[in-house]
């Protein structure tokens, strides 16, 4: 997806990614964080006491970046019940019907969707805004920013 | 948000270690990750308000946006941040008036 990039691994180019095995989902669009990892915290709980700094470093990171991803995507999901509940049930029965389940269902795909959408448009203005002003400069935000 | 819950298990002795340099990256590095999620928290509330201004109540039954509500999408973000200059601007011209 176009904007994946925004959840988590993005900004930290500069720095070595040579840290564990946690990488790997880092850099997923809201579709796919949707589907988490079975066990978000299995590679955040570090093995006892890691030998160099930078290797420390390395794990922080690592385990921020974790974090930081799941809280997104904990947000995401919350907002995702919040609005689709309120759209799709409108009379709370005994049960959910099919038709609610169904209402949900594509909810969240539209949801997800509206989140790509924004997220592309409120980038490319803020690109837009940080051109203009420093218009005659290098223009931009310098891509890697976010 | 509930980050303090899921506590990263760092030893107090291995954050000593860190060299400075190393220190210093951490340092950047939690200033990008703060940026990152304000960022993204204004993209959720954006997605929230434009959302319920572009999607009607009761008329869910595709999964994708339809042209007319990307665009509604789209729309609602430009217009919500010249919402926010203009109250900034006129905040400002109250204050001068002042």
């Amino acid at each position: 997806m176009v904007f994946g990039g925004l959840f988590g691994g993005g900004s930290s180019s500069g720095s070595n990614n040579n840290n564990n095995n946690d990488d790997s989902s880092s850099t997923s669009s809201p579709s796919t964080i949707s589907t988490p990892s079975p066990s978000p915290f299995s590679s955040i709980s570090t093995s006892p006491s890691g030998g160099s700094s930078s290797a420390i470093k390395a794990k922080l990171q690592g385990a921020i970046t974790q974090q930081s991803n799941l809280i997104n995507a904990k947000f995401l999901i919350s907002k995702i019940n919040e609005n689709c509940f309120d759209h799709c049930v409108s009379e709370p029965g005994a049960s959910l019907s099919s038709r609610e389940q169904t209402c949900l269902s594509t909810c969240m795909e539209k949801y997800i969707d509206g989140w790509n959408v924004v997220s592309r448009t409120y980038v490319a203005r803020l690109q837009k805004e940080g051109a203009q002003l420093q218009q005659g400069g290098m223009g931009g935000l310098g891509g890697g920013g976010f | 948000m509930d980050a303090g819950d899921d506590a990263i298990n760092i030893s107090q002795e291995d954050i000593q270690r860190l060299s400075p340099a190393d220190q210093r990256d951490l340092q950047q590095f939690m200033q990008a990750k703060q940026q990152e999620a304000n960022f993204q928290r204004t993209i959720h509330e954006l997605t929230e308000t434009c959302f319920k201004k572009c999607i009607s109540r009761g008329s869910i039954s595709s999964g994708r946006l339809s042209s007319k509500e990307s665009s509604c999408m789209t729309n609602c973000v430009g217009r919500f941040m010249d919402s926010n200059l203009a109250v900034l601007r006129h905040l400002e011209m109250m204050r001068q008036q002042q």
